[in-house]
């Protein structure tokens, strides 16, 4: 896997948005965009939703499967700090 | 009572050889923070390190501090001390702008946990340091407050999104700053500015009264310009805080107990095959040899692989980008127009990820973290490079790693500090060589969870022998 956006693009070449479906996914977040921005957003975001989806099948391996999303440490690793 | 024009020289001194004058009466806080000012007048015009200097109030305060000390009463181990704010840490009735428009008026009505303890250590603030806007972006080029430009060499930024506080202690405008790191924040400014900061672990320092990025990877943490100084910082502002939820109920320690303990039996990890992999060579010589002098002060290295490190920069981006998004879809969608157009681009992208894009990026939060924690029951410390390469130019959006190969900015800066950001792990950046341009080179330490002490104890041990963070800029 190479998660690297600058790079991700060759290797998922099947995740290509253009302007259109850029206004479309804005439509569905409600947010005013207009063609040109939306042309603007299209190139950097398909490189950046192609290793975000790279990632995505990585993490739906069954070796994966039962691990739950953290965001935070609240307290130290016991086993780590013996 | 004398101001820098007389003396110069307190502009050199570490911010621990400050405090320790003002408490034996060799210096006056006013000294001080004319010095400092002194340096600003000169220089920041320039470099664009501040957005708000409270020149004024500084002096009041250092006034005050002068009368007590002769009194016999020193508030804290800062006292008198001048120390610089990143712009997104509230101080009481002064504009917190976060580097924006958006939040140009904004007047906090209570400090943030940081400065208030700071403040009751004794420190002075300055005021409050230049940033990438909203600190979504790792250049410090602000649309708003000025292009902020690196100290070593004008034409080279300073990196971000705490551009302004490693400037202005890199340059002597300030003896120590706080930054915030959620991407890189701190570790990467301070290594193309030749300091020394740390990325606490999360929860570790308290980010009540700090603007957000991304809530679930920000922190807060000092930068100076030895790791004595920035152990002693940290010391401060460390610790549990209630009106933070994140905050971690965990004991701090003597964050300065092993400074002078070395290096030998120290383990140090190393990855090989990811950060010590496309990166500029001279980055990649001054890291290795850094190690080498730990290994030659009795360290053992101990190279590691980690499987699944590939993914941390995709996360970081899904999650940098979703987070800000949702704090921000009310501005963006009423004054768009007040952004720069690098973070409004960034904060639409964000607006257009999946949830599943997000929290598969979380679930591989826990991946990694458990990955890295396995890893140290065999070590205690990674070191690797802060970042890839060396300041690149003034305004660039892309950067050059390998010859004939440009890569998008924001993706290549993050390449080594994503990881400690993904997993709340601690990590230091320290100064260790320059490349041929005398642009500065950091190596970055990341330790376990709530253990900076062995990271301060590594950079300390490294900085015992070496005299890279001894050197300082020529400003004209």
């Amino acid at each position: 896997m190479n998660d690297d956006p600058n790079r991700a693009a060759e290797m998922s070449g099947e995740t290509r948005l253009d302007a259109e479906a850029v206004r479309t996914l804005a439509v569905a977040a409600d947010l005013p965009l207009e063609p040109p921005r939306a042309a603007d957003l299209a190139e950097r975001l398909t490189l950046w939703l192609a290793a975000a989806n790279e990632l995505s099948a990585k993490m739906s391996a069954p070796e994966h499967r039962q691990r739950a999303p953290i965001a935070s440490f609240t307290h130290p690793e016991p086993e780590v700090l013996e | 009572m004398s101001g820098a024009g007389e003396h110069p020289e307190l502009a050199e001194l570490s911010m621990l050889e400050a405090a320790a004058a003002v408490a034996a009466r060799e210096v006056s806080p006013l000294e001080l923070v004319e010095a400092c000012l002194e340096r600003i007048e000169a220089h920041d015009d320039s470099l664009r390190a501040f957005i708000s200097v409270y020149a004024e109030q500084a002096r009041e305060v250092a006034r005050a501090a002068e009368a007590m000390a002769g009194a016999g009463h020193l508030i804290g181990p800062l006292h008198g001390v001048p120390i610089a704010l990143k712009d997104n840490i509230a101080v009481e009735g002064l504009a917190t702008t976060a580097g924006s428009k958006i939040l140009a008026d904004w007047l906090p009505e209570e400090d943030a946990t940081v400065t208030a303890r700071l403040r009751g250590a004794g420190a002075i603030v300055l005021g409050k340091t230049n940033m990438h806007e909203f600190a979504w972006g790792g250049t410090t080029a602000n649309p708003h407050y000025g292009v902020a430009r690196n100290p070593w060499r004008s034409d080279r930024f300073p990196a971000g999104s705490s551009g302004g506080s490693g400037i202005a202690v890199a340059s002597r405008m300030s003896y120590a700053a706080l930054g915030t790191d959620t991407g890189g924040s701190i570790r990467l400014p301070s290594a193309v500015n030749g300091i020394v900061g740390i990325r606490p672990t999360i929860g570790r320092v308290s980010n009540h009264g700090v603007i957000p990025l991304a809530w679930s990877m920000d922190t807060v943490g000092p930068m100076a310009r030895t790791v004595a100084d920035c152990a002693a910082m940290f010391a401060i502002v460390a610790g549990h805080d209630p009106r933070d939820s994140g905050s971690a109920q965990v004991p701090t320690v003597d964050y300065s107990r092993d400074l002078d303990r070395g290096a030998s039996g120290l383990r140090i990890g190393v990855v090989p095959s990811y950060f010590f992999e496309h990166l500029q060579p001279a980055v990649h010589d001054a890291v290795r040899e850094a190690i080498a002098t730990l290994e030659g002060l009795g360290a053992q290295v101990v190279e590691v692989e980690i499987e699944h490190i590939e993914g941390n920069i995709s996360a970081q981006l899904t999650i940098e980008s979703c987070e800000p998004s949702t704090y921000h879809q009310g501005w963006l969608r009423e004054r768009p127009e007040d952004y720069g157009e690098d973070v409004r681009i960034l904060l639409e992208m964000g607006e257009l990820h999946l949830a599943t894009h997000y929290l598969q990026a979380q679930r591989y939060r826990a991946l990694l973290r458990e990955q890295f924690l396995d890893a140290f029951r065999s070590v205690d410390a990674f070191v690797c490079p802060t970042l890839p390469f060396t300041a690149t130019a003034v305004g660039a959006d892309t950067v050059e790693i390998e010859a004939g190969e440009e890569e998008d900015m924001l993706s290549a800066i993050m390449q080594f500090t994503g990881v400690s950001s993904l997993t709340g792990l601690p990590a230091l950046a320290v100064p260790c060589g320059f490349d041929a341009d005398g642009l500065p080179i950091g190596m970055q330490a990341i330790g376990r969870p709530f253990d900076e002490a062995t990271l301060f104890r590594l950079g300390a041990a490294f900085q015992a022998v070496t005299d890279f963070h001894r050197r300082r800029p020529e400003l004209s």
